[in-house]
């Protein structure tokens, strides 16, 4: 009886998500094909918005005025880093963040955290400072990889085509083949079963790219290698979202997009996915 | 992409060198070792030592690990307390911490060892020219000398005497230099000129020397594909005679010509093993309008002239020695800017970081077996100066805690030891902010 009434929660849930989806995805392409790259990093700006009020109330501050000071802030400073700084070193920043994040999610993926790391993440100054610096390097670098190549919107329906694609092989393959846990000390419903899935999937997708858009590398091989790079980062950008989650005993974000949960939820992949892409670009040389 | 593969190479053999470091002294002193992995990530292979501890290959190349007993990290049985980590001495804790960065510098010695016992190719000193009222031109010495020995060390390349002069840079007091000309030698005292660490390109024209460059021969090397070289069918390993009918015999000769003439037509002549061929070339005007045709001069030694060719070796005794000096050498020249950097003297511009690093990778890979184990010599000294320094989190963090507690008779507070961490933390993820700003924009800025 229990079991049929989660299924038939499932089923809804899963119902909700196309719907919510298939409002959402055409709209999402319409605007990164069809705007022009400031609007399209004022939209992800928007979107940081969202995730950010979500990520404040997952440290339990609960008084919406709070949040809504603290959102303006990190706003002002997002904007005052994208006006002030070199474009360089906000990507630079966001490198040692992912950097440092895929090193904390491979050390403690099977361990709890030392004590000087639950500290830190359990501050809320510290989620404040991280999520300030994760956000400008999601919106600068979205805008600049927008921009920068003259293929560039495509590029950008690509890493989310990617990420999301590699979300949802990885959510199938879990619970189809599931079985071997790959950090069960942060999120103990990842399974290596599941990252095959989603790098599968991403493959696919990146081959067929290749063969009718073109890819900025030119060569199959270094797409290929990329793509999986990219997903394998994705991951980690997930993951560090449930030791955020974990540091509060939090498990949705939000529940802004029916189906989905929240923002933060959506977009936790992207925050990493997209800066590291983007300075891979760079650094590869892409045309 | 293969510059990656070599720096993930490199740092994979490093970081188990390191981490073979700690899990042999932790083993000597009796510590019970878990897992020694090599990579990160799930096993691929895995296989149980007669000791019990279990020998690990996982997939994720960013080196290894070494998980030892320790109650701090899960539960320890009774019978085998004496055997975790944390309940070990002081001094047998710190010999297990310093023993990963000590084997880091140990491989450099290692490395360079190998390379003096097999020759270090290079270039003999001869010098070409000294510069009107210089210090070396007051000394007495003039254009054609040789120099042989700096301070009494025989010095039979321009490597090894630039890396003679440069100990002498940061003080800058007297050096003696031996020269050899005509057959007779004479000793100099040369004063060399204060430098710091990031101006040492410039040593040898600060002192008035300007090094006998080898002509370079005219031969092609690589070719770049649909270049105008490849269209006008040049190969590999030809050699250039002349353009226009105008004889030309030397690489940079061709170069200046080549540079002229963007879009225009020449007609060459190239000597391609026992023929003589005529082609039309047309150089492509590159960003800076200059002409160019994606081709390279063959920089193979073989090129270079039998009598600048020199080689810097040491039997298998004396090479020891001087695989100690060298790597000693290069951990204080690599400590002096550390500090330079702390104090302001020297740029925090000379902070590399790794893209960086996995450029060099790639080009010293691509030179040869020599110059990847000298880079991966020089990349060890820098990793293991690195984790010794006291951040904590770092095997120098580890360390200090250690002699903190030698000093107060217990450790630290738990709340202090915390905060230390943090700090530490912020301090490296500040060093790495600086290695990559560095990168990009060098790249890009």
């Amino acid at each position: 009886m229990v079991e049929l009434q989660n299924n038939c929660k499932m089923i809804l849930m899963l119902k909700q998500r196309l719907i919510t989806a298939a409002i959402l995805i055409p709209l999402v392409v319409w605007a990164l094909l069809g705007l022009q790259s400031g609007v399209v990093t004022l939209l992800f700006s928007v979107v940081s918005v969202l995730a950010a009020w979500e990520w404040l109330s997952l440290t339990g501050i609960q008084n919406s005025a709070i949040k809504a000071i603290l959102v303006s802030l990190a706003v002002l400073l997002v904007g005052l880093a994208l006006f002030y700084l070199p474009i360089m070193a906000i990507l630079s920043m966001s490198l040692c963040v992912w950097l440092s994040a895929t090193l904390l999610v491979i050390f403690f993926a099977n361990r709890p955290l030392n004590p000087a790391l639950i500290h830190l993440f359990q501050s809320k100054v510290f989620v404040f400072i991280a999520m300030t610096l994760i956000l400008a390097g999601f919106v600068a670098s979205a805008g600049l990889l927008h921009s920068h190549w003259p293929q560039g919107p495509a590029l950008v329906l690509y890493v989310l085509v990617t990420v999301w694609l590699a979300d949802s092989g990885g959510y199938f393959a879990g619970k189809r083949f599931g079985k071997h846990k790959l950090a069960v000390a942060i999120s103990p419903n990842k399974t290596w079963e599941g990252v095959y899935g989603a790098l599968v999937l991403a493959l696919i997708w990146a081959t067929g790219f290749h063969f009718t858009v073109g890819n900025p590398l030119q060569d199959l091989l270094s797409w290929l290698l990329l793509t999986a790079f990219i997903v394998m980062v994705s991951i980690v950008g997930d993951l560090l979202e449930s030791v955020f989650k974990r540091s509060f005993h939090v498990k949705d974000s939000g529940q802004l997009l029916p189906g989905h949960g929240g923002m933060l939820d959506r977009i936790d992949s992207l925050l990493a996915a997209i800066p590291v892409f983007t300075v891979s670009l760079l650094i590869l040389g892409a045309q | 992409m293969l510059s990656l593969l070599y720096f993930l190479i490199a740092l994979s053999i490093l970081i188990v060198i390191h981490e073979y470091g700690h899990f042999w002294v932790a083993r000597r002193c009796g510590v019970k070792v878990l897992r020694f992995s090599v990579g990160f990530g799930k096993p691929i292979w895995r296989k149980l030592g007669r000791d019990g501890t279990e020998y690990v290959i996982a997939p994720i190349p960013l080196g290894g690990y070494v998980k030892m007993l320790d109650e701090r990290e899960g539960e320890v049985p009774e019978n085998a307390l004496d055997q975790a980590f944390n309940r070990q001495s002081l001094p047998k804790r710190m010999a297990i911490v310093v023993a990963g960065p000590l084997a880091n510098l140990a491989f450099a010695v290692l490395a360079y060892w190998f390379l003096f016992v097999v020759g270090i190719p290079g270039i003999k000193p001869i010098i070409a020219e000294v510069a009107p009222e210089s210090v070396v031109a007051e000394a007495g010495m003039v254009g054609g000398d040789e120099i042989v020995q700096v301070d009494g060390r025989d010095t039979p390349t321009w490597n090894s005497v630039f890396k003679a002069l440069l100990r002498h840079a940061e003080q800058g007091d007297q050096t003696e230099l031996t020269v050899a000309s005509g057959g007779t030698r004479q000793t100099y005292s040369v004063k060399v000129p204060t430098l710091a660490v990031d101006e040492a390109s410039r040593l040898l024209s600060e002192m008035g020397i300007t090094p006998l460059r080898p002509e370079i021969a005219p031969v092609l090397g690589q070719i770049v594909p649909d270049s105008p070289a490849e269209q006008a069918g040049l190969q590999q390993g030809d050699r250039l005679v002349a353009a226009d009918g105008r004889q030309l015999g030397n690489w940079n000769d061709w170069v200046a010509l080549i540079q002229q003439k963007a879009g225009e037509t020449l007609l060459i002549t190239v000597e391609r093993g026992q023929q003589t061929l005529e082609l039309s070339l047309t150089p492509e005007a590159g960003d800076d309008g200059k002409g160019r045709i994606g081709a390279g001069v063959d920089t193979d030694f073989s090129s270079l002239p039998a009598e600048l060719q020199s080689e810097l070796r040491y039997g298998p005794l004396a090479a020891v020695k001087e695989a100690v000096l060298q790597t000693w050498l290069f951990t204080s020249s690599t400590l002096t800017s550390l500090w330079g950097m702390i104090t302001g003297d020297v740029s925090t511009d000379n902070i590399g970081g790794p893209i960086s690093i996995a450029q060099i990778a790639g080009s010293s890979a691509e030179q040869g077996l020599m110059s990847f184990v000298s880079f991966l010599a020089m990349i060890s000294i820098t990793l293991g100066i690195l984790n010794l320094l006291p951040i904590p989190m770092l095997d120098g963090g580890h360390l200090m805690m250690f002699i903190i507690e030698a000093v107060r008779g217990k450790p630290l507070p738990d709340e202090v030891q915390i905060r230390g961490q943090q700090i530490g933390l912020f301090l490296l993820l500040m060093l790495m902010f600086l290695a990559f700003f560095n990168d990009l924009s060098r790249l890009f800025g």
